[in-house]
């Protein structure tokens, strides 16, 4: 018997379903994109005005490395897996999904496996060919990258990601906002995995304890790593704290799972 | 008219016992946008910290082209927020057809039955960092400019709503259209930085063909003397007309090709 076997058909489920809806995806990619060439244009104005090549470590050509990176570190790992959740939550679909003799968190994962391969498809290798363009254009100026210790931290990423999502998804059962409650999240989220600025931008008080909290695991970290900012000591320090944020969550995903689920079942009645 | 503005109370009062019933969620909603504006205002505070100015303007300037930029789309949100309903699902699950069936005009119903509260989030950070940035740099507007930034404002709104419109309306044809709304929407962040800093084929976008930078960067540069008063003013009219007849004419074509989703 093939090793997941019930369970690859969802992978294979959410990429059609994606493909089904190419025009909607493409377009909200799109938009990303804009948002991107938003912040180029600031930051160029940025290296124009303060008559210096290096802002806090990044020079201009790396920055922009650091943008387009950014972008496509999050679509790759930032997971849906939470939002289906709630969706069935709300629907109450999750009863019969409950029945079915499928492990729930197994199941959602494998269908936010398929996001991510259409998004590995369509987000992650565009962007790479756009970096490795604009290391051709830039020759000396730009940026080692680093692809071999990137991978395992995207992977990391992408697992913490994972189960940090399905915690939040679980909120669900809480409350019935789950639209404002995304939003706030997205907020704090974009500002500490670095979505908007690198975090060496940020105060020094701040700067320090954000590089601890879980969403820089999720998405700065691995972007570092990539720019090569990371490397003997630190990069192994990285890893150890991605994996510990990975295992926190994995326990805290089983642990509310169990408990939510065994209220679900006395309401239900 | 004072039938539609009785109406239109009326269909506010009704959504607003709705949102009562879910007082958390609409707390929930208004922080969220509060908290999505403060960012924007930290981002520019941050890169700020590295720099003495942009390109010629200083932090207040552009804080207030910032908060100028988001009082018109938080008007926007707050009234025409049903438009991404229509994008999202009214055609595609069929429940357009209600509107047909009612004696109102159809755009008049699709408009009132949604006031969305979360769009004072934007609206009060926007209020806020004009004001503080006005104050900052010693603004003294006189009447006739400050008469002139509060139709700018309302014309701004138009060309928010018309350009949503127009994008909303092509779910007539597709079922739906968020993500074409969502793009763009994502055209719109544009405006909340100096024109300046982009490049010509942007700047050209961004005020002639989705002239999202009239909505706050001409009247907001106007207000602080770096373009004509009169462009700043009377381009903001001239957008906001065109955008409104343009999303109109979409929306009538739209209503003509509208086949109900049926089953």
């Amino acid at each position: 018997m093939k090793p997941f076997g019930k369970y690859r058909r969802f992978t294979r489920n959410s990429i059609s379903r994606l493909l089904s809806y190419r025009a909607n995806v493409l377009l909200f990619l799109f938009g990303n994109i804009l948002q991107t060439v938003v912040l180029f244009y600031l930051w160029r104005a940025v290296y124009l005005s303060s008559g210096q090549a290096v802002l806090r470590g990044f020079g201009f050509p790396e920055m922009v490395v650091y943008l387009v990176a950014t972008t496509a570190v999050l679509a790759l790992t930032r997971a849906e897996g939470g939002e289906i959740i709630a969706e069935e939550i709300r629907e109450g679909s999750i009863a019969m999904n409950l029945v079915r003799p499928l492990d729930y968190r197994t199941r959602i994962f494998f269908d936010a496996l398929g996001t991510s391969a259409y998004n590995l498809a369509f987000v992650g290798l565009p962007a790479l060919a756009a970096i490795l363009v604009l290391k051709g254009i830039w020759g000396a100026a730009s940026p080692d990258l680093l692809l071999l210790p990137f991978l395992p931290a995207l992977l990391l990423s992408f697992l913490l990601n994972f189960f940090y999502d399905f915690c939040f998804g679980l909120v669900a059962f809480v409350t019935t906002n789950m639209w404002g409650m995304k939003r706030l999240e997205m907020v704090v989220a974009t500002l500490l995995s670095g979505g908007l600025v690198p975090l060496a931008f940020f105060p020094d008080w701040l700067r320090g304890f954000a590089g601890l909290l879980p969403w820089a695991s999720m998405g700065y970290i691995p972007v570092m790593v990539l720019l090569g900012k990371l490397q003997g000591r630190a990069l192994l320090e990285a890893f150890a704290l991605q994996i510990l944020w990975l295992a926190f969550f994995w326990w805290l995903s089983g642990l509310a799972w169990k408990r939510l689920v065994r209220r679900l079942a006395v309401n239900g009645g | 008219m004072g039938r539609y503005a009785r109406l239109y109370l009326r269909y506010t009062a009704q959504h607003l016992k709705g949102f009562m019933s879910y007082s958390v969620d609409f707390w929930f909603g208004l922080l969220s946008f509060l908290l999505n504006q403060g960012l924007g205002i930290l981002f520019i505070s941050l890169v700020f910290s590295s720099i003495p100015n942009l390109q010629g303007w200083s932090f207040f300037e552009v804080l207030f082209v910032y908060g100028f930029a988001q009082i018109p789309r938080g008007l926007d949100h707050i009234f025409f927020d049903n438009f991404w309903i229509l994008a999202w699902r009214l055609v595609a699950r069929g429940d357009f057809d209600r509107y047909l069936l009612r004696p109102l005009p159809p755009l008049f119903q699709l408009t009132a039955e949604r006031f969305q509260p979360d769009g004072f989030g934007e609206f009060l950070v926007g209020l806020g960092a004009t004001f503080t940035a006005g104050l900052a740099l010693g603004l003294r507007p006189s009447p006739l400019e400050l008469g002139l930034g509060v139709l700018a404002i309302i014309a701004g709104v138009g060309i928010y709503a018309g350009i949503k419109l127009a994008f909303a309306s092509i779910a007539f044809w597709t079922k739906f259209s968020q993500s074409w709304l969502f793009a763009a929407y994502r055209v719109a962040d544009f405006a909340m930085y100096p024109l300046g800093i982009y490049g010509k084929g942007l700047r050209f976008i961004l005020t002639f063909v989705l002239p999202f930078a009239i909505t706050a960067y001409f009247p907001a540069a106007a207000l602080l003397g770096r373009e004509p008063l009169l462009l700043g003013s009377g381009a903001t009219f001239i957008a906001g007309a065109a955008c409104l007849g343009l999303g109109y004419l979409v929306w009538r074509l739209g209503l003509r090709a509208y086949e109900s989703a049926g089953s």
